[in-house]
């Protein structure tokens, strides 16, 4: 899902980033009054964590290998604020430091993958474990479909700003300037693949994640804000 | 899939990431024109002709830029072989495979036909379009990423105005990367050497998971040491980084050449 440079117009791509922007900006004043002092080690930790994430090959049935995100995970353990910097700064440390990823798309790929991916995910887990206990088997079946559904989203907003490209970025004969697929062929390309492959990946990982710290490390989902505050 | 196919793919891939890291680093270190470029210069340059290779609707303005690139990383003495094999093995992976359905896919005037495909005028002007843009684009940040090392970067960017706050974390991050990396090789060499033929994909995604909830703890066990650290060496929960020295003639000489260039491929298009 990440989304190289050249694929998306400037015009895009700065849009993405002015939507960012003010993303980053609540995320930082959420994070300064959760973590206090200990935010930049926090977050670079974190980020170091959602970068090895992305690194990672998780074995698919049938040989093959695919890469998760993490973003719900790390939404339902520090809460989806943190989520979004440490996803963001992740994207940023792999496009400017190592390459990999555009660097003109850092906004859409961190909106994408840093605020709709953990905000959806997260929202679908608190909604299938409210009130549940730490470790009950909601919260790991909450936290699997959350990851799935987040993902999915993710990947639809992806298709979106592809799919604009030809419509509003084409040259006096009708050539594509950007990406040359319109919505009808991007959406049920991109869902078709992450529903299948890339969707399940993400629900495993998150769903045993949270299922074997919810059973051995309980404490770790009170670093969460949201629930701290439930008590 | 047995436990050590994925596992030997993870151990290989995290191997040859941090080889390519070392190697860049190598680069960095030599002597050549982007290495004598002040990295906040450099950023400013290669982002111009970044923003130039796609705002532009002429092709032609596109391959200029990618010209360009392969002079600099020559004058760079970064091998030519090294550096088109680095963005043209991305290429063909994540751009050619979506751009050549596009010359079928896309409607318009007939071009020419293979077996029983139209491919349309518009469809190979759109796919031309892509493969430019993206092989010139990952030129340029290839260019940036192995000819700076990585702190002067960072140093670079808090020139651009990027907040400190946002400098001292990428800092850190970008050195505990490496070490996360080690803990995964360590875990994932424990599992290998302890595993006969193969497992279930159960067992092995569960391994996975309890690995990545580990790291995960052992990650926010290190965050709270390192600030133990911070705060015995005298942090106040200000960031405060030193200022970067002059800029130079070569900087000031690159960066006019730059914008010219910019200015003239502009102009042309």
């Amino acid at each position: 899902m990440h989304i190289p440079d050249g694929y998306l117009s400037p015009a895009t791509c700065g849009t993405m980033y002015a939507i960012s922007l003010p993303l980053w900006v609540r995320a930082g004043v959420v994070i300064r009054k959760t973590f206090t002092q200990r935010t930049v080690p926090t977050l670079a930790l974190l980020s170091a964590f959602s970068f090895l994430i992305m690194m990672f090959n998780v074995p698919v049935p049938g040989g093959t290998t695919a890469h998760a995100v993490g973003g719900t995970l790390i939404a339902i353990l520090l809460g989806p604020w943190a989520a979004l910097i440490g996803e963001s700064l992740a994207l940023v440390v792999q496009a400017v430091f190592f390459g990999d990823g555009g660097i003109t798309a850092i906004g859409a790929n961190c909106f994408n993958m840093g605020f709709v991916l953990p905000f959806v995910g997260y929202f679908v887990y608190r909604v299938i474990s409210w009130r549940s206990q730490l470790g009950a088997r909601r919260r790991w079946i909450g936290a699997a479909i959350g990851a799935y559904v987040g993902i999915n989203m993710a990947a639809l907003v992806a298709a979106i700003e592809f799919g604009i490209q030809p419509y509003l970025f084409h040259t006096a004969t009708g050539a594509p300037l950007y990406c040359p697929y319109g919505l009808t062929q991007t959406i049920p390309a991109m869902l078709f693949a992450h529903s299948l492959i890339a969707g399940p990946v993400e629900a495993v990982i998150t769903g045993g994640v949270v299922a074997f710290l919810g059973k051995y490390h309980p404490e770790v989902f009170k670093l969460n804000p949201y629930e701290r505050s439930e008590g | 899939m047995s436990v050590n196919s994925f596992v030997d793919k993870n151990l290989r891939e995290g191997t040859a990431w941090i080889e390519r890291t070392l190697a860049a680093e190598a680069i960095a270190d030599k002597s050549g024109l982007l290495q004598a470029i002040d990295p906040r210069a450099k950023l400013v340059g290669l982002l111009a002709l970044l923003a130039v290779s796609l705002l532009t609707h002429d092709f032609w303005v596109i391959v200029g830029v990618y010209g360009e690139s392969l002079i600099l990383a020559v004058a760079s003495r970064i091998s030519l072989v090294l550096f088109l094999r680095r963005v043209w093995l991305f290429v063909p992976v994540f751009t050619a495979a979506i751009a050549v359905p596009a010359l079928f896919l896309t409607p318009g005037d007939r071009l020419t036909g293979i077996g029983g495909l139209t491919i349309t005028y518009q469809g190979a002007w759109g796919a031309a379009f892509l493969i430019a843009r993206v092989a010139t684009a990952v030129s340029i940040s290839t260019l940036l990423v192995l000819t700076t090392k990585w702190y002067r970067l960072l140093g670079a960017m808090r020139a651009l105005r990027v907040p400190a706050f946002v400098i001292s974390v990428l800092t850190m991050c970008y050195r505990y990367i490496f070490v996360l990396v080690r803990l995964l090789r360590e875990f994932l060499l424990v599992r290998k050497s302890r595993v006969i033929g193969a497992l279930p994909w159960r067992d092995n995604v569960r391994f996975l998971a309890r690995t990545a909830g580990i790291i995960l703890i052992r990650s926010l066990k290190l965050a709270e040491d390192v600030y133990l650290a911070m705060i015995a060496r005298g942090f106040d929960g200000q960031v405060k980084l030193a200022d970067g020295r002059p800029l130079r003639s070569i900087d000031y000489g690159w960066i006019t050449l730059t914008f010219a260039l910019v200015g003239a491929l502009i102009w042309k298009g």
